[in-house]
């Protein structure tokens, strides 16, 4: 055992605290797994963790998959095809390069060769093959969405794997990043039958860090080392360091935030926001945050016949809120205030995009007589028994008043409210948020396109379709950057779709008896990258 | 009239509690110092103190006039939710009681449905399907409280039913309904009376559980449970005052309800005889 | 007395009937689609559809109905709609901690409520008495989410002798679990130790006045074998009713209770089903606890004759 040494965390904690601060400026990826450069010294390796998360995991198919909560697991259980770097900047992962034809529409993928599954069974380009059309043509499969534009997959050799489309599609490769390009063992699929079964007992049926050994509804999983994972530091030593996580599901932010404080727990990935500033002074605990890719949104009903069907209605209330004081009062500075559906980790994100960056009551005040019916009244929903939502809906209501708008607040059951909005029968606003994709496409193309799934608002506008749509034909980073700018610019100031009210936070919080890796703007945990810090 | 009540202190006692609690409800505008609804993001989370002697909650409001308009809802959904309960309850217990038979049979396995129902289940599954709204939040309560009423009534029609005066009565040919309201009613007047009381009790508590839960009134009308829940995660920040206030009125409340319900049993009774 | 407990057993069918139409139906009423609510951030219109087939859902409503019924009948209670889990397995999983919490208040209540009650009663008017007069009052105008809240406030965040919440399981750990049950079993015991405790008072003053204790008296026998062998023997049977009811009172209490502790019991499952419109799930918790409150009530009459031989089921009383 190695005497206790301050440096190496002060240089760790400095480290982190550059990365929150600029949120880029990361080192360039290495070959393998992508490790970035922990300061603290030499990692041990061994040593147990419990994370505590904020819901339990439903699905451990990610075929199923319906909720942001399940990637956590996900994400040390599978591996995917490409992964992300802690910028957001996607990088090899299974698939060593890839090559997409001229006309977009060939996608080839050189896969590594050293992988096998926790069951023992091999990897290669038949499974990737299997995988791909189990996502594609399952009946019910929560992936198919993503992978709409695959047409078929050849294995073309044990490396080679290529994707033929129906057309060309550049997000593709961002959706292969997450779930849709997981890959889970036949094998272990085969070996359950039923696929409801699996979905709960995916036990060692990934290539991942961690295998999935235990999970007890409600109450906790067990993750074990893959002692063959693929994945190496920079030194060249195997990931992971450590021998075991436990994750105990706990969805009251109180209890998970005590566990982190007593230390029963080491590891968590959400904190509320008004228990930040303990955790910053808690001498413990190390926190790290830094803006992710999740927004935060008022949906307006601008189907025909309802209030917002008026458009200046829709900006007169986006120029009265005063989002940094919502973000202040609302959201206890978590976050960042924001316009628009691109992130600021995103590549398309322009700094300079501030529409609304002093809230303007007078002006909305014109606006709304502009239109000349009266006084703008309309109801804001909330789900009832939602304290933190009801505490948003209270300062949007004051702010509003202040343009002479006024927002009655009506508290329904969660039920309800979804109910009335995939009818899109709400007749006022109501507010949704979104847990963010890599690529910007994913935030806005079926939020803003018309009669696309999320597109609660009845949104429609010829030309945001046509600039959404030449941004996914192309491969082409600037064109693509110019299309999604444009389109921003309509759906947001010229003819809003929602009121945008800004992007959630990446947090991590640690124990300080761990080398914690950097946080990421999609909230999920490397845990392949973090140690036991030296004694 | 003062005789009775220095036999009876306690009745004194718990109405003269019951009445003040009427009162404040009433009079709340009068009492609070404050407006339980307006927002100030400039005093949020306030200890108590002299300017707000419950200190204020996340919004900025003052916690101890929101706990006395409190009051209001309380006691309203109390005091409509037994009624509700009370006479359904009543009305199908003198039917079945009266009638027995067929009637009886299929009344008594219809209650005894709703008693094996698990009461609080029940109550969440009504507001669901209605809605969480303050009235549907009555509605659930009386329905809960249905069982109790029907038994009790029941119970009484059936052991009076055989008496003499009853057979007297048909004798000459009074109609049932007369026998019921003019014979029948009176005499379990005083039982339906001590139950009602202690069923506002009861009706209080579980209009705070059920918007403690999010099923009840909507705001920013101040109710007792939701308070609580809205205030239950700064307990981990040791800001206690905003769940205390509305607590404290709770237990007022429902401790008044329960005693002076208790004193009007031991009064109304004549085979008490032993405790205080 | 076998014929009454035949003719009850008998009864119990059609009113479980009943319950199982009233949550059906209350449920199927409430607004909102549990394929809507459950799908989370995966909204594809034809996988929707796809799974309300599988599920069944795009049933008609009595077609539904039987459909479920006739599973039930054969001992399967479907799946959830949440999880795909078997919901018999998922209030399997759910049941020891509410066990285990529910015993705990169970024993604590009746224990405490024996010794004190018999106390207050033997020493009438004494300070303990009226203190404990005081509490009975006190403890049921309480409501338990607020006196849990207090609780942990006190114990578990001010002083942080407790945790604040969450469930160990007594096989993983019997003293972390233990730690764990405190708290949340003095929430759930309070009130009905105050009814029990009161109940265990009156009884015994009741019994303490009868003709046979004076005879007892005069026969010279010492105070305490009088309690224990006389007053108390006849006290209980009120009292083994009172605490049959109280089961009753400790499951509903539960619901609260593990909701605030985070106890991950069937009595949180209940409530979460509910709100997320789980209808194999509700409509299975339902029915097994009609059946159980059913089954406790019977259990309790049955007690109560053998207790006391003064009564007999034989005239065919109902309910």
């Amino acid at each position: 055992m190695r005497p206790f040494r301050l440096g190496p965390l002060v240089v760790l904690a400095v480290v982190g605290l550059v990365f929150v601060a600029c949120g880029s400026g990361a080192p360039a990826p290495t070959t393998s797994g992508g490790a970035p450069t922990a300061a603290a010294g030499k990692p041990v390796a061994g040593g147990s963790v419990t994370f505590v998360l904020e819901n339990d995991v439903i699905d451990f198919d990610p075929l199923k998959s319906r909720a942001f909560v399940d990637r956590n697991v996900h994400y040390q259980i599978y591996d995917s095809l490409v992964r992300i770097d802690e910028t957001g900047k996607i990088i090899p992962w299974l698939a060593t390069k890839w090559d997409t034809s001229s006309d977009g529409k060939t996608v080839t993928f050189t896969l590594r060769d050293d992988v096998t599954y926790h069951d023992g069974s091999k990897f290669d380009a038949e499974s990737v093959k299997w995988n791909i059309e189990r996502y594609t043509k399952t009946s019910g499969s929560q992936r198919a969405g993503e992978l709409a534009s695959v047409d078929t997959v050849e294995a073309v050799n044990p490396t080679t794997v290529k994707f033929n489309l129906k057309t060309s599609f550049s997000p593709l490769i961002a959706n292969l990043v997450d779930r849709a390009g997981m890959m889970v063992s036949k094998k272990a699929f085969d070996a359950v039958g039923n696929p409801d079964d699996f979905t709960r007992k995916a036990f060692k049926a990934g290539t991942g860090p961690y295998m999935l050994t235990e999970a007890v509804k409600d109450d906790h999983m067990t993750l074990e080392k893959n002692p063959n994972w693929w994945g190496k530091d920079k030194d060249g030593n195997k990931l992971p360091y450590l021998d075991k996580i436990t994750i105990k599901p706990i969805v009251n932010s109180d209890v998970r935030f005590t566990n982190m404080r007593t230390g029963d727990a080491q590891v968590a990935n959400n904190i509320a926001g008004k228990d930040v500033p303990t955790a910053k002074s808690e001498s413990s605990l190390v926190y790290q945050e830094k803006p992710a890719l999740s927004f935060r949104s008022l949906i307006p009903n601008r189907a025909a016949t309802y209030v917002f069907n008026e458009k200046r209605y829709v900006k007169a209330v986006s120029m009265a809120i005063d989002r940094k004081e919502l973000l202040d009062k609302g959201y206890f500075n978590i976050g960042v205030v924001g316009y628009g559906t691109i992130a600021p980790s995103h590549f398309a994100f322009d700094p300079n995009f501030k529409p609304y960056e002093k809230p303007d009551p007078d002006g909305a005040k014109k606006l709304v007589q502009e239109v000349g019916k009266g006084p703008l009244t309309f109801e804001l929903l909330i789900t009832s028994g939602d304290p933190v939502g009801l505490t948003l809906a209270q300062i949007i209501q004051a702010q509003l008043k202040k343009a002479d708008i006024t927002a009655d607040i009506q508290q329904l059951e969660f039920a309800k409210i979804l109910e009335l909005q995939s009818a899109h029968t709400f007749k006022g606003m109501t507010f949704v948020g979104w847990s963010g994709r890599i690529d910007p496409d994913g935030n806005t193309y079926d939020h803003v396109y018309t009669k696309r799934p999320f597109n609660d608002s009845s949104y429609s506008n010829a030309d945001v379709d046509k600039a959404l749509d030449e941004q996914r034909a192309t491969a082409d980073q600037e064109k693509r950057k110019a299309a999604l700018r444009k389109a921003e610019q309509i759906y947001v100031v010229d003819d809003p779709a929602r009121v945008w009210l800004g992007f959630g936070a990446a947090q991590l919080l640690t124990n300080k008896k761990l080398n914690a890796p950097p946080v990421y703007p999609d909230q999920i945990i490397r845990f392949q990258y973090m140690s036991m810090a030296a004694k | 009239m003062r005789w009775y009540l220095r036999r009876h202190p306690r009745l004194f006692i718990g109405g003269g509690l019951v009445a003040l609690l009427i009162l404040v409800a009433i009079f709340a505008p009068f009492i609070a110092p404050y407006d339980p609804t307006a927002v100030d993001v400039s005093q949020t989370l306030e200890p108590p103190g002299p300017a707000h002697w419950l200190g204020t909650d996340d919004l900025g409001r003052d916690v101890f006039s929101r706990t006395v308009y409190g009051a209001r809802i309380s006691l309203s959904v109390g005091l409509i939710a037994v009624s509700i309960g009370f006479t359904v309850g009543v009305t199908i217990g003198l039917i079945a009681g009266y009638l027995g038979g067929i009637v009886d049979l299929l009344a008594m396995r219809a209650i005894d449905a709703l008693l094996a129902f698990p009461a609080l289940v029940l109550a969440i599954s009504i507001t669901a399907a209605l809605g969480p709204q303050i009235q549907n939040a009555m509605i659930a309560i009386g329905v809960v409280a249905v069982p109790l009423y029907t038994r009790l009534t029941r119970g009484q029609v059936l052991s009076v039913r055989e008496r003499d005066y009853i057979t007297a009565a048909r004798t000459i040919g009074a109609s049932g309904r007369r026998i019921v309201l003019r014979h029948i009613f009176p005499n379990i007047t005083n039982p339906l009376v001590v139950q009602a009381t202690l069923s506002i009790a009861f009706a209080i508590l579980a209009e705070a559980t059920l918007s403690f839960l999010g099923l009840g009134a909507q705001p920013p009308t101040p109710t007792w449970g939701a308070d609580i829940n809205y205030s239950q995660r700064w307990l981990s920040n040791l800001k206690w005052w905003m769940s205390v206030g509305p607590g404290l009125g709770i237990f007022l409340a429902v401790f008044s309800f329960n005693y002076f319900g208790d004193a009007l049993r031991d009064a109304l009774d004549p085979r008490i005889r032993r405790s205080g | 007395m076998t014929q009454y407990i035949l003719r009850r057993l008998l009864l119990m069918v059609p009113v479980a009937f009943l319950v199982t139409i009233l949550v059906f139906g209350l449920i199927r009423l409430s607004p909102g689609d549990p394929l809507v609510i459950y799908a989370g951030e995966e909204r594809d219109p034809a996988v929707l559809e796809a799974l309300r087939h599988e599920y069944g859902l795009d049933q008609p409503l009595p077609a539904q109905y039987v459909s479920w019924l006739t599973h039930a009948l054969r001992g399967d209670l479907g799946r959830s709609l949440r999880t795909r889990q078997p919901v018999t397995e998922a209030i399997f999983e759910r049941f020891p901690a509410t066990f285990e919490l529910g015993l705990t208040a169970l024993l604590l209540s009746i224990s405490v409520a024996l010794v004190v009650g018999t106390l207050s009663a033997v020493k009438r008017n004494s300070p303990l008495d009226l203190l404990a007069t005081g509490f009975t009052l006190a403890g049921v105008s309480l409501p338990n989410f607020f006196l849990g809240l207090l609780l942990i406030l006190i114990f578990a965040l001010a002083i942080r002798v407790f945790p604040p919440g969450g469930y160990t399981s007594i096989r993983e750990d019997a003293f972390d679990s233990l730690r764990h049950l405190v708290l949340p079993a003095i929430t759930l015991a309070t009130a009905s130790m105050a009814v029990n405790m009161r109940q265990v008072r009156s009884s015994l003053l009741d019994a303490f006045s009868q003709e046979y204790i004076r005879t007892a008296r005069a026969k010279g026998l010492r105070e305490t074998v009088i309690i224990v062998r006389h007053a108390l023997k006849n006290a209980l049977i009120p009292v083994v009713t009172i605490i049959g009811l109280q089961v009753g009172a400790i499951i509903e209490g539960a619901i609260i209770t593990e909701q605030i502790y985070f106890w991950p019991g069937v009595g949180k499952l209940a409530v979460d089903s509910i709100g997320g419109r789980d209808y194999p799930v509700v409509q299975a918790i339902v029915l097994l606890s009609a059946l159980s409150f059913m089954a406790t009530t019977l259990i309790v009459d049955v007690l109560y004759a053998w207790l006391d031989p003064r009564i007999s089921y034989a005239h065919g009383a109902s309910s």
